[in-house]
């Protein structure tokens, strides 16, 4: 089943004949289109011609709707498809950046390319540009590192985003795509002026109508479970990792490690943990890990983070953990660690390296009298994840007052 | 230079059908997308790592061009290679090919140039904190759903319409 090859791996030979006629495909059709010329951009922004609005949208329709249908039919596995990864505020941002540059410069990166080998020596500029904007940025990163990966989402998609089908999202694209190139029509003001090609639009209203009556476009993922390893691996308790370890990890950046927050993406929104990603655990087919990445699962209590370990051992994912505790352990234990007033040396000391770690994290340890106590028994049967964890603070590192609540309300 | 007469510009929603059926077959042939910022920045860091290694290593943004090969047989970099030649083949075959810096009857060609490269280098800083351009990340991003590719178009397409009405003088 497609994707035939792996497009990141430089081992054969298929990969880069690939990219070469891919490339020359989508710089004659840029060129086809006029988008290889600057006055033909900017008369997106002086709303004079269309072009841009049109081409991308059209391609968006059809490489979106080809997308669906071929999951669909089995004959392409969407999960492997590289979903590029969303990072809220970094996006929003350098989109209004590279906007405000567009327009300035009359082409972006892949038309001013086109624009430089059709003869136009300010594609070359832009080229040239462009090259000494990334180049400057790269060298400069360092301050930027700590925003470049600020409110990251992992592969998220509009369908997880609002809750609704893939067919359902797929049909509300081409509706308003089919609105907006009507609308773009009579900005242009040229009327039937033109021959449209409806055959064009009645198949693609065609594809989309039916998409939501069709189901999910990702392939059934059925994994190969081997009970009798996977017995062993959870007796000997190579399952789960605590929330100290976790912390440990995070703290020391350990390579490879992708902490995955498998509750719903609202319950991720409110609260999740330092560097966490989220996969809610329907969409736990369209994960893309690479062998080497050290995979920690944890949910609001546990139990959902327990089945995805074996889903994702089931789909051959060898580094696989999850937080036993859920997230009540790590409130617990590394937001809010306690220790009796009346403790033994060693556990002084081993208390000492907790609460250092807690502090990093933001949190508040404490001495206390009496025995520690728990906000785990309280959610130790878990029956519904969202209600389980919508009680969880909206920051990565929550205030003392917040863990006061969260204590009170047991998560 | 053109063996046949100038032509007009293709139907934008044929040509755009047909640049969407690319995309898809980069989906089913590699299982990505098409792009362009990212060449540039595996150009940067194969730079980089030729003048000055130990920058490029400590660099978090280049070294990651550096991990897996050479720079410059980065996937991206060959697709825009292609891109050149497809470019050309398509301006040429159409009579297209013509040297000139493009703009309008009033501005002149060194505002033009200065323009088109100085927003080339803002680009490359929005490119580098997005992840990508109107390719990886409206094109590729947006037909696969992408949360973050629909963030970047609209906000793309903000800043240009603020910016536009500014660099009217080029083009009227």
């Amino acid at each position: 089943m497609a994707p035939w090859f792996d497009g990141s791996v430089a081992d054969t030979w298929a990969p880069f004949a690939a990219a070469l006629i891919l490339g020359v495909a989508f710089g004659w059709s840029l060129e086809r289109a006029g988008l290889g010329s600057a006055r033909k951009l900017m008369g997106q922004f002086y709303l004079t011609d269309l072009t841009v609005f049109k081409v991308m949208f059209s391609a968006i329709v059809t490489a979106m709707l080809g997308a669906f249908w071929l999951g669909r039919l089995g004959l392409l596995d969407l999960s492997r498809v590289y979903v590029p990864e969303t990072f809220v505020a970094p996006q929003l941002v350098g989109g209004l950046i590279f906007g405000v540059g567009f327009a300035i410069a009359g082409l972006c990166p892949g038309t001013s390319c086109v624009a430089a080998a059709t003869g136009r020596i300010d594609g070359l500029a832009t080229v040239g540009g462009m090259f000494a904007g990334v180049l400057f940025t790269g060298l400069s990163f360092e301050p930027l590192k700590a925003f470049y990966e600020s409110t990251p989402r992992g592969s998220f998609t509009l369908p997880q985003a609002v809750g609704l089908p893939y067919g359902f999202v797929v049909v509300i694209v081409v509706a308003v795509a089919i609105a907006g190139f009507a609308l773009a029509e009579r900005i242009e003001g040229r009327g039937s002026a033109q021959p449209r090609p409806a055959w064009l639009g009645a198949l693609a209203v065609g594809a989309a109508v039916l998409a939501p009556l069709a189901g999910t476009p990702y392939a059934a993922s059925s994994g190969k479970v081997d009970v009798a390893t996977l017995a062993s691996i959870v007796a000997h308790e190579g399952d789960h990792v605590t929330a100290i370890e976790l912390a440990e990890w995070i703290r020391d950046r350990k390579s490879g490690l992708r902490v995955i927050d498998v509750r719903p993406a609202t319950a991720f929104a409110a609260f999740h943990l330092p560097t966490a990603t989220n996969l809610p655990i329907e969409s736990l087919p369209s994960g893309r890990f690479a062998p080497a990445d050290t995979i920690v699962l944890y949910s609001g209590a546990g139990g959902h983070a327990a089945q995805a370990w074996v889903f994702l051992r089931a789909l051959g994912h060898e580094r696989v953990f999850f937080l036993r505790g859920g997230l009540a352990e790590w409130v617990d234990e590394v937001l809010n660690p306690t220790r009796p007033s009346s403790a033994s040396p060693e556990e002084v000391a081993r208390f000492n390296r907790v609460a250092a770690l807690s502090r990093y994290f933001g949190g508040v340890p404490r001495v206390v009298d009496g025995p520690p106590r728990s906000g785990r028994d309280t959610l130790e049967n878990e029956t519904n994840e969202p209600a389980a964890t919508t009680s969880v603070p909206a920051t990565g590192a929550p205030t003392p007052a917040d863990i006061a609540r969260l204590r009170r309300r047991g998560c | 230079m053109a063996p046949t007469p100038r032509r007009p510009y293709s139907d934008p929603y044929l040509t755009g059908a047909g640049l969407g059926l690319v995309l898809l077959a980069a989906y089913v042939t590699v299982g990505r997308g098409l792009g362009a910022s990212g060449a540039f920045g595996s150009g940067a860091a194969g730079l980089v790592a030729a003048v000055a290694p130990d920058r490029a290593a400590a660099s978090p943004f280049f070294s990651r061009y550096l991990s897996g090969g050479s720079p410059w047989l980065d996937w991206l970099l060959i697709e825009l290679m292609g891109v050149v030649i497809g470019g050309f083949l398509s301006a040429w075959l159409a009579g297209r090919v013509r040297r000139e810096v493009e703009r309008g009857p009033h501005a002149s060609s060194g505002a033009r140039l200065a323009s088109a490269a100085a927003g080339g280098v803002v680009m490359g800083v929005g490119a580098v904190l997005a992840r990508g351009c109107t390719s990886g990340q409206a094109l590729t991003g947006g037909a696969l759903l992408s949360v973050g590719s629909w963030l970047f178009v609209v906000t793309a397409f903000a800043g240009a319409y603020a910016v536009a009405p500014v660099a009217r003088k080029l083009w009227s």
